[in-house]
This record gives structure tokens, sequence and C-alpha cells, in this order.
């Protein structure tokens, strides 16, 4: 039987019709994308616009089947393209781009498709596709995977939830005082080989204590720049050992942050009333022979191996240093980058009673890696194709009266759900009422002549504004939200005589335009958010610019305390593709506690708190940041 | 950065022009393309009268994240600055400021800034963030008012 009549069989011929002059477009051309393309031509859209921007990695291959060695390094979207000519009835239109570049996709091109299919790795291009979708009323087929979890999600802009309903997770971070002091985990002394030793060692920029004369340092007193210059010089002093390529010296390393620098910690008493103390390194455990020695990566090494092994892959990296312009970044396929971060990591776990760890494992975290199937990218685009019938009114058997009878569908590990079944498809919510995205805002589209930019004033603009929709332009404040530039409010208007050039606001800008006026009930105009658009024109003037014929209502305009913990706390029912660190390794149980602890419980005379568990916070070594995992 | 970071931004501009303690002042940095920076502020904490900080009016720089207000800001006095739960590098040490310990998305600019002026004249001797002035605080109290009595001289009114 041939693909079409399979086709016909379940839509029918009449919508079969309908579905031949459908455009899509689809956004991302790599795991979910390959599965997704495949499934689109398979059912015959009309048109298939694929837009990536990235080219074809070797570590593509496994998964993304519509690419083969020799693809290497082309672009994935055109070569997705070619590979499926061969079995397509559908027009392929590819773009090698970013999604999110104005000038490439401008909001009128979004706006030539009548459904649009997500298939991204990165939460700010999801974002902006969301918002897209909201300006145009376009409906939005979002998914995403990671390792064996996966969801897909229909969004009907204006009816059912959008991208941003949901509170979406961030990186873990760890305070600084927990990286440099008190690691009580793996994962603790990872981060600080990582991000701290690794990165201070082999990639600090040397020269930056040489305009030390010049710099401020807050103090005049000369004993306490001393001091500051002291402190932040200690590791200059071991850079400088590596840079020196003496490889007589590593013992010294060695000794300063494995014996010295703990010792200095033991010394705050307060740190340890309620913590093991940690055991420095012995004197006779720094002296080592700087022979490589080949150990299986699987298992966990003896404190005396990690040390040998340490040795051996400084004297290594000090080499390299010289060839590689005294520079070299941490990257978990580099072997001995990998070697150094993880038996620092282990010796630093050893010494603070925190199990050590295989090399391999420490791969996983400090790679940042969760695996990514083939499997689940195929069902979850499986799924995205066939509820885009759906949304669509395509599946006469499966007819929905209204949009919140669509299904999204999610993998029960993703949504903490329901732990007996693979798939949970629960049909959608209507949108958040305190969602940024689609509830505290009203959008439109502000249409400006191109050849007026350059001669129209935000001044202009704010008038032409605020005679359309009744604002008050004392009360007005305008941001660019790219960027998250203020261009003018009540108490700065020093950029209102400038002209849209002048301050970079150019077609794909998108404004955000605040009444600020309260009535006594604390009411006020809801914002606008107004995407501006160019209209090619040679003489046209201010009379020409078109605004978004719309009302905007009133709303209460200060959010609560309570409000603005809630939008924070919403349940996380969706999880990110890539973007997720998959912590549950070791981190588990600390941070489900500290996530899960309901925000509304703290008292509202936070001024006065100081910290609770004080010891998490000592630490008397320069400290500039709160480390990121990524 | 997400819509929601940016719209609560400029709702703590809103809230701080419609309520601030008396002597304080907070607002937005400029870029250098001459807008302004709803990301990175920057404050002035005055000490409170009868203490040995009252001469003082002490520069805060306020950065906020991508993520907030899921996540806290960034919260610097100047570098080197003498206080027993500041770090040299001038990051405050404050469990309000701290994600995994009493940071609330709905704390406001208001509440971090009275936060830190409490916070100069009643350092938590348990946690200490520097080596001089935490030292000073705990065994040498007229060396440290004397140095605090400096600093205020260094940042007066
Ligand atoms: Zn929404």
């Amino acid at each position: 039987m041939s693909r079409d009549s399979n086709i016909t069989k379940i839509i029918g011929a009449e919508n079969l019709k309908k579905l031949r002059s459908t455009k899509c477009l689809l956004i991302g051309a790599g795991g979910i994308g390959s599965e997704l393309l495949k499934d689109l031509i398979m059912m015959e859209f009309g048109e298939i616009h694929i837009v990536d921007l990235d080219t074809i990695d070797l570590s593509n291959l496994n998964r993304q089947f519509l690419f083969r060695q020799r693809d290497i390094k082309q672009p994935k979207s055109s070569t997705a393209v070619k590979a499926v000519q061969g079995f397509n009835n559908s027009k392929l239109v590819p773009y090698e781009g970013n999604i999110m570049d104005t000038t490439q996709f401008p909001l009128h091109w979004f706006g030539s498709f009548d459904i649009i299919f997500n298939a991204l790795d990165n939460l700010a291009a999801r974002r902006y596709v969301n918002k897209m979708s909201q300006f145009l009323s376009i409906p939005l087929l979002e998914s995403g995977t990671s390792g064996f979890d996966g969801y897909m999600q229909p969004i009907i802009p204006g009816e059912t939830e959008c991208f941003d309903c949901t509170k979406k997770e961030t990186p873990k971070t760890f305070p600084v005082c927990t990286i440099r002091s008190t690691p009580s985990q793996p994962i603790h002394c990872i981060v600080w080989a990582k991000n701290f030793l690794f990165s201070q060692l082999f990639t600090a920029d040397v020269s930056a204590d040489d305009d030390s004369e010049s710099k401020d340092w807050g103090t005049t007193d000369k004993d306490e720049i001393k001091r500051i210059k002291q402190e932040t010089n200690e590791l200059q002093e071991l850079q400088k050992i590596i840079l020196s390529g003496d490889n007589t010296l590593i013992p010294k390393i060695l000794e300063k942050i494995f014996i010295h620098d703990i010792e200095k910690l033991l010394k705050i008493e307060n740190l340890w009333k309620n913590r093991i103390r940690p055991t420095p390194l012995k004197d006779n455990q720094t002296v080592v022979d700087l022979n490589d020695k080949n150990l299986d990566l699987s298992i966990v090494w003896s404190i005396h191996d990690q040390i040998q092994k340490f040795s051996s892959i400084t004297n290594k990296l000090m080499k390299r240093m010289k060839n590689e312009d005294n520079h070299i970044e941490f990257d978990k396929d580099d072997e001995d980058t990998l070697e150094f971060v993880a038996t620092a990591a282990n010796i630093r776990s050893q010494i603070f009673n925190i199990p050590m760890k295989s090399v391999f494992d420490i791969k996983q975290i400090a790679g940042n890696i969760i695996p990514a199937i083939a499997t689940t990218n195929a069902i979850i685009a499986g799924l995205s194709a066939l509820v885009s019938l759906r949304v669509l009114h395509l599946l006469n058997y499966a007819q929905i009266s209204k949009p919140v009878e669509l299904n999204m569908a999610f993998t029960a590990k993703a949504s903490n759900m329901s732990h007996n079944r693979y798939l949970t498809n629960r049909t959608l919510a209507k949108p958040n009422c305190k969602c940024p995205v689609c509830q505290k805002v009203v959008r439109g589209v502000m249409q400006i002549p191109t050849n007026i930019f350059s001669t129209l004033k935000l001044n202009d603009i704010i008038n032409i504004l605020s005679e359309k929709y009744n604002f008050d332009t004392e009360e007005l404040a305008i941001l660019d939200t790219t960027g998250q530039r203020l261009l003018s409010d009540f108490d700065f208007d020093s950029l209102d005589d400038k002209t849209l050039e002048e301050i970079h606001i150019k077609a794909g800008s998108v404004l955000l335009v605040t009444d600020e006026t309260e009535d006594d009930n604390g009411m006020g105009l809801k914002p606008l958010e107004l995407y501006i658009d160019d209209i090619e024109m040679n003489n046209g003037t201010a009379d020409d610019i078109k605004l978004p014929e719309i009302k905007i209502p009133l709303v209460k305009m200060t959010t609560s305390e309570e409000e603005n913990n809630e939008s924070s706390s919403v349940e996380t029912a969706v999880i990110q593709t890539n973007e997720v660190i998959s912590l549950d390794i070791d981190e588990e149980d600390n941070n489900a506690d500290s996530k899960k602890r309901k925000l509304s419980d703290a008292a509202s005379n936070v001024e006065t708190k100081k910290s609770k568990t004080e010891a998490d916070n000592v630490s008397i070594i320069e400290e500039d940041d709160i480390i990121e995992l990524n | 950065m997400s819509s929601l970071c940016l719209q609560r931004l400029q709702e703590e501009r809103k809230k701080w022009r419609k309520d601030h303690p008396f002597g304080f002042f907070a607002k937005p940095t400029k870029k250098a393309d001459g807008t302004m920076n709803l990301q990175k502020w920057q404050a002035g904490i005055p000490g409170k009268e009868g203490t040995i900080w009252h001469e003082g009016v002490y520069p805060l720089t306020i950065e906020y994240p991508d993520e907030y207000p899921s996540k806290p800001p960034k919260v610097k006095l100047p570098a080197g600055f003498y206080h027993p739960n500041v770090y040299p590098s001038g990051t405050i040490c404050l469990s309000i400021l701290n994600e995994e310990q009493d940071w609330r998305p709905a704390i406001t600019l208001k509440q971090i800034c009275l936060g830190i002026q409490d916070l100069l004249d009643t350092p938590n001797p348990n946690s200490p963030a520097q080596e001089p002035a935490w030292r000073a605080f705990s065994k040498n109290k007229a060396e440290y008012e004397r140095k605090v009595a400096l600093q205020a001289k260094q940042y007066a009114k």
C-alpha cells in the first residue's frame, strides 16, 4: 500500500488536500528535528521550512539518522533536506541561521506559517519562539528530551498554557562558601576542581596583577591592601609555578592546596562545630614521582594513586601550557584536563571525608552529560507530529471542540507525577494568570516606515503611543527588552531627544511600554509589549505608522508579596533538553528539600535575619562569585 | 533573560520610587550607550544613627542575574570593605542573599538595603568572611571600632 493511501485512510481525502496546502515551520534539525522532519514528510505536509544554526558533528551520527560521516561540518538544515529528497512529496526549504536573528527571520516571516514545531536545544530560543507564537497567535508544538525523559506540549496562544506559564529549571548553583570551605558531597569537590582550581591554574590571565598599583582596592590603608593582595596572589603564585614549567615544584602545589589551605580552614573553629574536621595530606604524601601510570578509569583509585596521577598530569599539563599559549580549557574529552579535575576532586574528597569517584563517573558529572537517546526523540517527535493533526483539525475521529481538550505528553519522571507508567498525557491547562509572557502584557506589532527610523525621536514615539492609548506621557516607562535597556521613564529622559536609529531601535526590537499611573484602588493600564516591524517606504511619515487596534485593560498594578513568591514556586511540569544538569546522582537529598521548601512560610521580617547556618558561610579565601556548574 | 525578570526589575524600580527608607538611594547604572541597565544598580546605605557607622553612606552594587527572582541578586560593597561578614572582594555574607538559605523571590530591594544597614552594626561573629575585621571584632573591640570609624569618615555623607 502506498503512503498516500495510508494517510488518506487516516485523515480522509478532503483533509489530505488541506494538509497538502499547510505550511509548517520546523525549528531544529538535530535529535528531535531529524525525527520530526521524517514524520512530517511521511504525513505529506505541503511545505516544510526547516531552520538550524548548527553544523553536523561526529557525536550526532548515532541518533541523527539523516546524517552520515561524509556530512560532518555541513549545515544540518540543508543536509537534512538533501537526505530526504528521495522520499519526499513536500516542498522543503532549509535555512542556516539563528532563529532569534530578527534580520533573517522577522516577525512577518513567522507569520507566514500555519503551525510551528519546536525541536530546539536551549531555553532562550524556546522562550523566543514561544513569544513569537504569542505575538502572531500561531499554534506551537513545543518538545524536548533529556535521556529517557521527554515532553511534548501543544501551545494554542490565548487558549492554553504557554511555554512560560510554568517555571523552568535553571542550572544549579552552589554557594561559594560550600565550594571553597565546607564541601560535603563529591559534586562540591568536582566544582571546586573544575571551576575554581583548574580555571585559576590554566586559564586565568596572569597579567592582571601588573596594574595592581592603579587598582581601586576600596581602601587606602596600606596593611589592608597588602592583605587583600596576599589573598588574591596566592593562587597566582601557583599559576606562576605552572608557567615556570619547573616540575620539581609540583609538590609545592600539593602542599599549598591540600595541606596549607586545609590547615587554614581548620583554624576557624566555628566551621567545625557541627562538621567532621578535614584531614590535610601528610608531608610524606606529597613526595611523588612523575611517571605516568596506566589506571582503570572505571574504578575508584587509592589515595596514593590519586596523588601520583595528579602529579603526573600536572606535569603533563605544565608542558602543554608552553605549546598552547598558556591557556588550556577544561574539556571532558581532553583526558589530561579530565584526569586533573578528577584527581584534584578526589584528593579533596578524601580530605573532607567524602567518598571518591571513578574518573568515568566524574566525567559524567563534570561534563554535565545527559546521554541523548534516539528512541526518546522518536517517541516525542512522533507524538508531536500526530497531535499536530488535531491542532489543525484534520483528524475527524478525534475532533476537539476547544483547544484545552488537546493532550500534552510527558514521561513520568519528567513530571514527578506517576511512577507506574512511562508516559502521561493529560489535557492542556488554561494559561497561568501570572504568566509574564502570555498574561501580564498585551501584545501587538508597531509598523514604522523604513525611512523615518533616522528622524523619528523617542519622544515622538512616546507622544504617538500616549495619544493612541491614553497614556500619561510623564508616567510612561519604555524598555527595550533585548538587552534590558531602560530608554525612558519618570526619572530618566535624557534619551527622549534621540532618534530611533541613535538608540538602536530597529525592526525586530521589542519594546515594553508601561504607564505607571495608578488609581486609588491600585489599578492601572496593563503593560504593552510592542514588536517593532518596518514597512518598506521611501517617503513615509509618522502618519504612516501602524499601531495595533487594541483596548488596553485596567489591571491591578503592583504584585503582592505572596504573588511574587507563588509565581516562582509554580510546580515544574516540564523538563528542559540539554539544559538541566541532572545531579540526582549526589544532590537529590539535599536539594529536594531546599527546592520544595514552601516559600510562603518564611516570615516577612527578613530584614534583620542573618545567616542561620553560619558555618556555611565561612571562608577566608578571596571569593568572587557563586560558582555555577555548567 | 526572562520576561519575568525584566517585569520584576521594572516593578522594583517603581516600588523604590513609591517607598524607600530615608537617606538611602538606589538606581540602575548607565550603560555605555546611555540607556539604563536594569540588571545592575547602585545604591547608598547610610550607617544607622547612634552607631559607629553613622557618619558614612556606604556604596553598594547590586547585580541581578538572568534567573532573578528565582535566584538572588549579587550584592557587593567595595573590595576590601572592613566588616566581619564581608568577603575581601566586597561580597556580603547575608542569608537572605543566599539561594540555599533565606532568599525568597518576594524579597525587595528595600528589604535587602535595610538588611545590610542592619548587618553593618550587628555583625554575625559566627559567620566570618574576612580575617582582620572578624578577628578585631571578636578579640579587640577598640581596634575594631577605630577602624570602622575611620572607614565611616572615608565614606562620609
Ligand atoms: Zn504563558
